[in-house]
């Protein structure tokens, strides 16, 4: 009989513990990949009033995103959206000491549509944000676009963003041919990825 | 031969346990990228918790210590820790310039798997991360018990693996305790003995480095075959996870150390002795609340 009890005590036990192998369950989790992008722009100036286009291959960037985390497009991509964006300028070269105002406009170029204002400047001191990421002021209108193109990016679609720099005024003196305006500068977009990911045999015991 | 054969299953499923945490760790460390410092050691707030509470548990099953003769054991111990409905959730604040700035109660690493996502400015949002959707955490370790010299044993506890991901590294437990009978100076109706003991829990070069001590008195009275037993000590534990972020832009190294938390901890337990060795239940009363069992063959 104590033989017994002490043989089923150690049944019991040890198929407690093999018995903790169905504990093992696949989970569903909702990862988030927050990644930026950004396009820089070079400027020469002779006046205050300027228009500098860039084109941006988003899809792209989201693929670079995507390769950085080691996802593949394949994986299931839930949603995609912009969460801020940055400027500053990257280098003074000539005729600097000045204040800008104007907006950035971002259009789509894979498909028809207008453009739409997304970042508004007002009296940015060029030398004060200087390797600077100072926080944008976004338009909605273009931040609509943005998210946009990034839900047709999960559905299947590449696209292609022209973002323009349309200058208002420069202070205090607008630039000449003889003293013109010359440097580059960056704008970053801040975006969010998420990805629903199924993990197996995640031990999950009791 | 059958008993064996289950032994060697068990055994097998302790290696099959750890080599879990590669999976389930890779995510932890995409999970974190979305965060910088503070959201980060909420998230993992509740991991960091049972990881102390399930390291520091598991230690004994008897008072009874010869004070000589050979005593030799080697064990599987399975500590658990139940989730509350608190550890699911933490006070998240939104990162990388979202505006405005927003305070919301987000997925911790056990929490639902649905990242949450508010609404800013201008149409903007920001997403928060799900979690593993975790009930419970266990934890699962070998170790070998040997004495007895003077009333004292020694307890080491040990595994290694390489998690066979490069982002995660290996993993390695190592711990060393030491027991000692005080009822062999005492005359007392219950068997009294003193112990501490010391664990290192690594995975990768720096992704966890965790710590764990306690220090405690048991009592156990032996009935024929049950031994029920009880023990009161003093846990301390420390973790420190270094984790990539781009919460604010370009990837970032950061690291968070959670505070040693000291805690008082109560257990209640059961023995059975049998013919090649010994089995344990126990459940642990502390700041949460946890339970182990385990086998051990040998004497």
């Amino acid at each position: 009989m104590r033989n017994m009890i002490a043989r089923m005590g150690l049944i019991l036990l040890l198929t407690v513990v093999v018995g903790a192998n169905g504990c093992l369950e696949d989970k569903v989790i909702q990862i988030v990949l927050t990644d930026e992008t950004f396009v820089d722009f070079t400027e020469f100036h002779t006046s205050a009033n300027w228009t500098t286009p860039l084109t941006l291959n988003y899809g792209d960037s989201i693929r670079q995103i995507l390769e950085d985390n080691e996802i593949s497009e394949e994986d299931s991509l839930v949603s995609a959206r912009l969460v801020s964006a940055f400027y500053g300028t990257l280098e003074l070269i000539r005729g600097t000491d000045r204040e800008i105002s104007g907006q950035i406009t971002v259009q789509r170029t894979d498909i028809s549509g207008p453009a739409q204002p997304i970042i508004d400047y007002s009296s940015v001191s060029l030398p004060g944000v200087l390797n600077q990421k100072i926080l944008a002021d976004l338009n909605a209108a273009g931040v609509a676009l943005l998210d946009q193109a990034l839900a047709d990016f999960i559905d299947g679609a590449n696209p292609i963003l022209e973002f323009r720099v349309e200058n208002g005024s420069v202070t205090p003196t607008p630039p000449t041919v003889q003293d013109p305006l010359e440097f580059t500068w960056r704008a970053w977009l801040n975006i969010q990825v998420i990805i629903q990911s199924e993990i197996e045999d995640v031990w999950d015991p009791f | 031969m059958h008993l064996r054969g289950h032994f060697l299953k068990a055994l097998g499923l302790v290696l099959l346990i750890s080599t879990l945490a590669a999976p389930a760790s890779a995510q932890i460390t995409d999970q974190l990228s979305a965060y910088t410092g503070v959201n980060a050691e909420g998230f993992l707030n509740p991991l960091a918790e049972a990881f102390g509470v399930n390291l520091n548990d598991a230690f004994y099953y008897s008072a009874d210590i010869p004070r000589s003769g050979l005593k030799l054991s080697f064990e599987i111990v399975v500590m658990g820790f139940l989730f509350d409905d608190e550890d699911r959730t933490f006070q998240a604040t939104t990162e990388g310039g979202f505006a405005p700035q927003q305070t919301v109660e987000a997925p911790t690493i056990v929490g639902s798997g649905e990242a949450l996502t508010v609404n800013g400015n201008a149409m903007t949002s920001f997403a928060f991360p799900g979690g593993l959707g975790l009930n419970s955490f266990g934890l699962a370790a070998p170790q070998l018990r040997f004495g007895s010299i003077m009333g004292t044993e020694g307890l080491v506890r040990f595994f290694t693996m390489e998690a066979g991901d490069s982002e995660v590294g290996d993993l390695t437990l190592f711990g060393l305790g030491a027991r000692h009978s005080i009822s062999q100076y005492l005359p007392s109706p219950v068997s009294l003995s003193v112990g501490a003991m010391w664990q290192s829990f690594k995975v990768g070069d720096d992704f966890i480095d965790a710590s764990a001590f306690t220090l405690g008195v048991q009592a156990s009275k032996r009935f024929s075959l049950l031994e029920p037993f009880a023990g009161f000590s003093y846990d301390r534990f420390a973790m420190d996870v270094e984790f990539e972020s781009k919460a604010s832009g370009p990837t970032e190294k950061l690291a968070i150390e959670f505070d040693a938390d000291n805690t008082a901890r109560l257990t209640l337990g059961l023995a059975l002795h049998f013919f090649i060795g010994h089995g344990y239940g126990s459940y642990s009363i502390s700041g949460s609340n946890n339970f182990s069992f385990g086998v051990a063959l040998g004497k």
